[in-house]
């Protein structure tokens, strides 16, 4: 027998079996222990399992186990991801770096104009939109300018405003990814909208992207998401859900679609109010309603269509919901956690799952809704501190409050999706800790009006454990800007 | 009523064993060779198994004669009922505790006889006994020599060190 060490008398593939069935922590800790060992911890086998694992229980968008991932890949993925589970499975997240990026109109003439941010799956690179321009800002090095990344005018849209952008698909766990970013534009005429598609690759030191076409939609959206190849949005009278294959669509010809007429049935109420939906895992549509009463409403999907051409009669019949519940507080946001294109489900995913995440304002509550077919199950729901704005990620979401005074922020972390070994506490959990204005370098700086985080925006990123803050003007006159960048690893 | 089919398996030191072929096809290599050669009266000789061995994995065989079998090309990364560590029956349990030197010499037969059950509990065993322990706690486990030189182990060691729990 082919002994590979003189203590343990196995042969390659037993040894490999083992250390397939270790924890993570058992396998750096193998790869100390002689030359043999250590060389077997760098085999690709050893990782894949890790991988998968980290993909399924993180809800990765990625598409599948992808054969040509190098071991070193997966193991720095799979070790990123564990610092930070740990970084906020403390009491306490360790608060690891805290920083400025500033901002001068003296080297950037557009400050004044900056809309919003974005922050790049993955946190190494933060967008930001100013009217019809998006320039990326990499946190990693802040001494970087911001570069000019995309532009309405490069595309004939020249002096429309950017209205969103959307991170789309890509491969988010290795802190860098390819993703498409949607631009919405008035187009002059009334109720139309134009959305054009750049995928963007972040792997590389400059990021770069691609314009892939645009399209132009008459009738006026809302709750406008993509996700994968999947552009959807609920329509401005609130009645239809309107689902299609945007990818397809930029390459002409036939594309997938579907549209959805879908109403509150349990009033007879001449006014309709769908706030929001959202795509569950299998298929089904999770809607909320609110006109006084507030209900949830799940409606299987009709079947996709082929068609033509954008301007598709919508139905006039009512889809019949498979059940609907109303539910006494005010449910606002609907939050998918998980939404994954049909078509392409990944194969670790159970596509009978059927959870989303519910957030009502006015109570400052947080649900999380199993939509199965003889019912909603809300499985636990938070109670959040007054004035939280929530972040919602795909297994965590973050809420941020101002402390009294102002003294400082409250960041609360909610764990919602308790899939891994790790976080086997029943949803959700919330562990809450505070950053006081003394452990901001720069806060208050003589001669600087003060930093008012509470009218900043937010943004988070699960993977990194990263959050930006977006502070647009603290500035009186609109000289400068600046992004507070927190880590938590 | 007639008796179950039977087969004879012979180990490495000539011991003979006759046990319900439903028991021997448990292993995926006896499997394949009783469908290649056909019904024969022959011992099917297992050359890297010997008597003491082969008496343990045919207990094993014989307890699980009725479970179902696992697919034979399942992608180890999708595979659900995979779990880490820990999760061993009961009865598995008592039969995996032996020594050491048996214990390498039942995962080795499992993965020659192609008897995976058996060699993810042989697995998941050590997997357990190395479980939390620190290199050094493992080299002495295994007995195991250190064969890095100082300069590798501090630098392997700073790559490598992993606080937090498992």
């Amino acid at each position: 027998m082919n002994s590979l060490t003189r203590g343990i008398p196995l042969n390659h593939d037993t040894l490999l079996a083992i250390l397939s069935h270790l924890a993570m922590g058992d396998i750096l800790s193998m790869r100390q222990v002689c030359r043999t060992l250590r060389d077997l911890t760098y085999e690709r086998s050893v990782w894949t399992w890790h991988y998968a694992e980290m993909v399924r229980d993180r809800q990765l968008p990625c598409p599948t186990m992808d054969h040509t991932l190098s071991q070193d890949y997966m193991e720095s993925a799979v070790r990123r991801d564990k610092l930070i589970e740990f970084a906020w499975r403390r009491a306490n997240p360790k608060m690891e770096s805290l920083h400025f990026v500033r901002l001068s109109a003296s080297d950037h003439n557009w400050i004044g104009d900056i809309q919003r941010g974005l922050m790049v799956p993955g946190g190494k690179y933060f967008l930001i939109f100013s009217f019809d321009k998006a320039y990326t800002l990499s946190l990693e090095e802040p001494s970087r300018s911001p570069v000019s990344f995309i532009s309405a005018q490069d595309v004939n849209l020249e002096g429309l405003d950017i209205e969103t952008g959307n991170w789309n698909t890509g491969r988010p766990d290795d802190g860098s990814l390819t993703l498409y970013v949607a631009i919405v534009s008035a187009d002059g005429a009334i109720n139309a909208q134009t959305y054009a598609f750049w995928s963007a690759n972040f792997q590389v030191s400059t990021p770069t992207q691609t314009y892939h076409g645009q399209f132009t939609l008459r009738e006026s959206q809302r709750n406008v998401r993509t996700r994968n190849e999947l552009f959807m949005f609920s329509t401005a009278n609130a009645e239809h859900v309107v689902v299609f294959d945007w990818r397809a669509l930029l390459q002409g010809g036939s594309f997938r679609y579907y549209a959805i007429r879908i109403q509150d049935q349990s009033l007879m109420s001449w006014t309709n109010d769908l706030r929001d939906f959202c795509l569950l895992p299998n298929g089904c549509i999770l809607a909320i309603f609110s006109h006084g009463l507030n209900s949830l409403g799940l409606f299987a999907s009709p079947e996709f269509q082929t068609a033509y051409h954008l301007n598709q009669p919508l139905p006039v019949e009512c889809a019949t919901p498979l059940w609907q519940y109303h539910h006494p507080v005010d449910i606002h946001i609907c939050q998918p956690y998980r939404v994954w294109p049909l078509p392409l489900c990944h194969p670790h995913t159970n596509t009978n799952e059927s959870s989303a995440l519910v957030y009502g304002i006015l109570t400052r509550c947080c649900y999380r809704v199993d939509a199965e077919s003889e019912g909603p199950k809300i499985v636990g729901h938070q109670t959040l501190p007054a004035g939280s704005r929530f972040l919602p990620g795909r297994t965590r979401a973050i809420t941020v409050a101002t402390l009294d005074g102002d003294d400082g922020l409250h960041i609360g972390c909610l764990s919602y999706a308790p899939k891994t070994e790790l976080e086997a506490s029943s949803p959700p959990s919330y562990g809450t800790f505070n950053i006081s204005k003394a452990d901001v370098p720069g806060w208050e700086l003589e001669g600087r009006p003060q930093l008012d985080l509470s009218t900043s925006q937010v943004y988070f990123n699960e993977e990194s454990g990263r959050m930006c803050f977006l502070l647009m003007e603290p500035f009186p006159d609109g000289r400068e800007a600046c992004v507070l960048v927190l880590d938590f690893v | 009523m007639s008796a179950a089919p039977q087969v004879t398996l012979e180990s490495s030191d000539g011991e003979k064993f006759k046990v319900d072929k439903e028991v021997a096809e448990r292993s995926v290599l006896i499997k394949n060779m009783i469908e290649d050669v056909g019904e024969s009266d022959n011992p099917i000789p297992l050359p890297n198994v010997n008597a003491s061995v082969l008496k343990k994995v045919l207990e094993y065989c014989e307890h699980h004669r009725g479970d179902p079998l696992p697919a034979a090309d399942a992608d180890p990364s999708n595979d659900d009922n995979r779990k880490r560590a820990t999760e061993i029956s009961d009865w598995d349990q008592k039969f995996i505790q032996v020594d050491q030197e048996m214990l390498f010499e039942i995962i080795l037969a499992a993965n020659y006889m192609d008897i995976k059950p058996l060699l993810d509990v042989g697995c998941k065993t050590v997997a357990n006994m190395i479980k939390g322990k620190t290199p050094e706690e493992i080299r002495k486990l295994f007995n195991i020599v250190n064969d890095f030189t100082p300069e590798e182990e501090a630098q392997i060691k700073k790559e490598n060190e992993w606080a937090e729990d498992r």
